[in-house]
């Protein structure tokens, strides 16, 4: 049984994954531990992500036709397939909700301090809702166009903050972070974003050439990991040492441009920014749960599930943390402990279960 | 006020989505949508009347706390 019939070439993955990558962090920076070295430690992290998303294209091209779930059944048996699969369902959901969560904090914190963060919230997954709804097709056809305009805002940003931009900010480079800070970037960064991307298992079977899986993927990495560190290179060179004490530098960065008292408060393009890139992530983590809820109870469709699913979406979303900094509490010290098993752990296990037992999907 | 708007959002919801699942007699998928709809109508009712719920992260950071107490880092 095939819930999603829709087919995404190759090219719309790459945008789809660095809409995803780029996701939360074009206004939450996971480096801050590391401080001026922290475009360093993206670099690494970057590595490191490239290791989690080679197990799992290596997971997708070895059951080219079926995702996640299917794979879990295939690899683990029927019920404890399920069971692992409930789990990573879980994570899709929770991972959905944090992200939704940092949309409207910051929103309602920094752009509209007197509107109720459950308006930005509701009308997110109403937006979400209805892109999960079209299919995959209409969300990859999506990421194309926001994926371009969210490129250039970046570079265009970043060319208007030259003059602002002190480069001796990133030196010196290693003395000044201890390694255990350093490691703990990475740790941070490997997590969020690049090792989130293992909710792609859930789209690689939509792929129309699963051939192309890692060259793709690798390029998206680069791309997605690419654009991270332009980002991390001009937050440190324009804030110093002041980027570790800001929740969101990108937009304190920006909002400092000044080009002859006429380009000023440019920082909604960050803004802008975020909206795009939080929709994109919000919608593929959406879409896999409603897919992956819709599997696991045997729905025909999985339509029926998506708008109760953002309802519980907003719901956690808005139990889980009582203050914004409870939620940056969570992200920068219990989020990457809590993500790794999802991450790296599971997917190591279900790639090694399947080469010990010989299991392979059938292409078809 | 806000429960109102509520209760219409929800009769709003099912009436978008009911119409078509009878049409195609997808009563398996009816029953889906109605229990997880009627789960989220009343976790988000109690959280409008302000009733403390669990909260699933609570948990979730008193076990990396945990971990982080038997592997000092």
């Amino acid at each position: 049984m095939k819930l999603e019939g829709g087919k995404i070439p190759a090219n719309q993955l790459v945008f789809l994954i660095i809409g995803f990558i780029y996701g939360t962090v074009v206004i939450i920076n996971p480096g801050r531990a590391a401080g001026n070295d922290a475009w360093l430690a993206f670099i690494v992290s970057m590595l490191v992500g490239l290791c989690f998303a080679a197990i799992y294209v290596i997971l997708a091209q070895r059951f080219q036709t079926k995702n996640l779930l299917e794979i879990n059944d295939l690899v683990f048996g029927p019920y404890l397939g399920k069971l692992i699969s409930l789990v990573y369902l879980w994570y899709f959901f929770h991972l959905g909700a944090i992200v939704l969560r940092n949309f409207g904090d910051f929103l309602a914190g920094i752009i509209f301090p007197e509107t109720p963060i459950s308006v930005f919230l509701i009308t997110m997954v109403l937006i979400c809702a209805s892109a999960v709804r079209n299919g995959i097709e209409v969300i990859g056809r999506t990421s194309i166009i926001l994926t371009i305009i969210t490129t250039i805002i970046l570079v265009l940003t970043s060319l208007l903050s030259i003059p602002l931009m002190d480069f001796n900010n990133l030196l010196p480079i290693l003395q000044t972070t201890k390694l255990k800070e350093f490691l703990t970037t990475v740790l941070i960064s490997a997590t969020f974003p690049f090792g989130e991307t293992v909710v792609f298992l859930m789209i690689f079977s939509t792929v129309n050439n699963p051939k192309k899986l890692k060259l793709t993927t690798l390029i998206a990495f680069l791309f997605g990991g690419g654009l991270l560190l332009i980002q991390a290179i001009r937050n440190i060179a324009v804030l110093g040492t002041l980027m570790d004490i800001y929740t969101y530098p990108s937009y304190t960065a920006v909002r400092a441009v000044n080009i002859f008292e006429v380009i000023t408060r440019i920082e909604i393009l960050v803004v802008i920014n975020f909206l795009t890139m939080g929709f994109i992530k919000v919608t593929v983590l959406y879409y896999a749960v409603s897919l992956g809820t819709a599997q696991l109870l045997k729905l025909k469709s999985y339509l029926p599930v998506v708008l109760p699913i953002g309802i519980l979406m907003i719901c956690l979303s808005l139990l889980q943390f009582e203050s914004s900094f409870e939620n940056s509490y969570f992200t920068y010290t219990i989020y990457p402990f809590y993500a790794l098993p999802f991450q790296i752990f599971l997917p190591l296990l279900t790639l090694l279960v399947a080469i010990i037992r010989g299991k392979k999907g059938v292409p078809g | 006020m806000i429960i109102v708007g509520y209760i219409f959002a929800l009769i709003g919801i099912i009436l978008f989505e009911i119409p078509t699942l009878i049409l195609n007699k997808s009563w398996w998928e009816m029953a889906v949508f109605l229990g997880l709809t009627g789960f989220a109508f009343l976790l988000g009712l109690l959280m409008i009347l302000q009733v403390n719920i669990p909260n699933p992260v609570y948990l979730i950071n008193k076990t990396v706390e945990y971990f982080f107490d038997l592997v000092p880092i």
